[in-house]
């Protein structure tokens, strides 16, 4: 027997199945006046969300002012504040370094130099000779 | 409905003007069939009703999202097919406390059912096709009532034709075994 064309019996159709009568006549009339009634609703329903939403918005408005107001000034304190702060310090090796603008030669000056230039010859020997090799 | 007719039809649908008598027209040509397709699986006629109203509210509210990636028929019987099985598990959930299953209680209904009038061995038939999982006996119903064809089925179900025969197969083994039983 091919599955595909099977069919168990008579019992099986849909005649025991019945429907109240004009049942599909006015499904159609029903199913419009739902309808209707539904956009009504949520019609309403909008329109209260929306007033709602407005109430809402008209009392929290100057604190919302006052708030972005606030958020503002912290934003420009602390980029001002970092600012600050990430101010790159003075490069030793680049403002040692000057530019012999007469001729073509450049004189370097390194952060050795710097360091003779500023402090006594004493200093130089403390700092040079490692003070555990006196002991 | 031919492919020219839903094409008009969509046309209709997205002019506001037009798009309640465009709907009306879908509401005339569906609702027979989506009814019995309903009916089949809920089997009473109040719980049918529900679900088919259901299903048209879903289509009007959501006609807006069909972009014609299938037929419009296609996709209304999707809806219809979801509706009832979302039906079917709050039904199911309903009655999660109660010792009798969903199918017994479903037969219960039926017999009380003033718009049915099987005799015991349509009943027994209907008993039978309750017995098997929901889908396959949505494709019991689809191939055995309506005699759709797979590819049509295989288009509402976004199941393989394949897939569809052999479960067609083994749903009519299931019944016929069934049947058999006492007799």
């Amino acid at each position: 027997m091919k599955h595909d064309d099977f069919k168990i019996s008579e019992k099986g159709d849909l005649s025991n199945f019945k429907v109240p009568e004009g049942y599909f006549d006015n499904f159609s009339l029903r199913i419009n006046q739902l309808i209707d009634e539904t956009e009504k609703v949520s019609a309403k329903e909008n329109e209260i969300y929306t007033k709602k939403g407005n109430g809402r918005i008209e009392k929290l408005r100057p604190i919302l002012y006052y708030a972005s107001a606030a958020v503002v000034i912290l934003f420009f304190s602390i980029t001002a504040v970092v600012k600050y702060k990430s101010k790159p310090e003075t490069n030793i090796e680049s403002t040692l370094v000057s530019k012999n603008t007469s001729g073509n030669n450049q004189q370097e000056v390194t952060a050795e130099d710097y360091l003779i230039s500023t402090v006594g010859t004493y200093g130089i020997a403390e700092y040079y000779v490692d003070p555990k090799y006196f002991e | 409905m031919d492919r020219g007719d839903e094409e008009g039809l969509i046309k209709m649908l997205k002019d506001d003007s037009q798009k309640r008598k465009a709907f009306d027209i879908i509401v005339k040509e569906y609702s027979q069939s989506l009814y019995w397709q309903i009916r089949k699986m809920v089997l009473c006629h109040d719980d049918a009703d529900d679900v088919l109203q259901n299903t048209f509210l879903k289509v009007w509210t959501n006609i807006d999202q069909f972009r014609g990636e299938s037929r419009l028929s296609t996709w209304i019987y999707r809806i219809a097919i979801n509706e009832t099985y979302t039906f079917l598990n709050k039904e199911r959930q309903r009655n999660q406390s109660s010792i009798t299953d969903l199918e017994d209680i479903i037969v219960q209904n039926l017999q009380s059912d003033p718009y049915f009038s099987g005799d015991e061995a349509a009943l027994k038939l209907q008993k039978a096709i309750l017995g098997l999982p929901e889908k396959q006996r949505l494709v019991f119903n689809m191939r055995y009532y309506d005699e759709m064809k797979y590819e049509k089925m295989s288009e509402i179900l976004g199941t393989s034709v394949g897939a569809l025969k052999a479960s067609y197969f083994h749903a009519v083994k299931k019944i016929e075994a069934y049947m058999n039983l006492d007799e």
